[in-house]
């Protein structure tokens, strides 16, 4: 994982992407217990990718490049299927502009804050992220404040309520 | 069944899962490396799960 991490890293460097975090499940695996997945999710900025039709055209140009092939919606770098997410909507930017700086395998990298990965789990409502948002309940270090602060930003306490009344 | 057994059983299976939140990255990594191959060879025997067309594929990757 630790080539996957340098070469995502290259990307920032080349200036092909501007900022990103690890997401969905591998993000949310570095609070709780893991279970399977198959990708690897970054949400990643790309500078002027609101002027672009395909805003990922240059990194699946760097990818033919570096001979990684696309695979479906991901491009399998160093071994690992990686997808590329742009922000898609307010909470998804502020939890990408949140990012914490970690170290994994010896490489810097970014990831997302719980507090931010459980918003978003609670938004997005499927029944992976319920269970997985019921887990990080039980089993995350997280800020009760901060994350309450999100779920008031973002219009969500009135679906955490609900979720907590089903799940409790 | 004993109400206080149960209990006991639920509550350590508790304390397992936290215990395994606290392993490292690396460490959970390769847990989930296995998980996949373990994945991989139950869904050959689920018609219904090898049906689906999600996309899945163990990493080949070394730790």
């Amino acid at each position: 994982m630790k080539e996957t991490l340098q070469k995502i890293n290259e990307l920032v460097e080349l200036g092909i992407i501007e900022k990103y975090a690890i997401a969905g499940g591998m993000g949310q695996f570095y609070y709780i217990e893991p279970s399977v997945t198959y990708d690897l999710d970054l949400i990643i900025h790309i500078p002027g990718e609101e002027s672009t039709l395909n805003p990922l055209s240059k990194i699946y140009e760097w990818a033919d490049k570096n001979n990684y092939k696309p695979l479906k919606e991901h491009i399998i770098i160093e071994g690992i299927p990686v997808q590329f997410l742009l922000e898609y909507n307010d909470l998804v930017t502020a939890a990408l502009n949140n990012r914490s700086k970690i170290k994994l395998f010896d490489e810097e990298t970014y990831i997302l804050k719980p507090e931010y990965l459980m918003a978003i789990m609670l938004q997005t409502g499927r029944s992976t992220d319920k269970e997985r948002l019921t887990k990080f309940l039980t089993e995350a270090d997280y800020n009760r404040d901060i994350f309450s602060a999100i779920l008031n930003k973002f219009d969500l306490l009135n679906t955490f309520n609900k979720f907590n009344k089903m799940y409790e | 069944m004993n109400k206080n057994y149960i209990s006991h059983i639920a509550e350590s299976k508790v304390d397992y899962h936290r215990s395994q939140a606290k392993l490292s990255y690396e460490d959970k990594v390769k847990i989930i490396i296995e998980l996949q191959k373990i994945d991989t060879e139950m869904r050959k025997n689920n018609k219904k799960r090898s049906a689906s067309d999600k996309f899945r594929m163990v990493w080949d990757i070394n730790i």
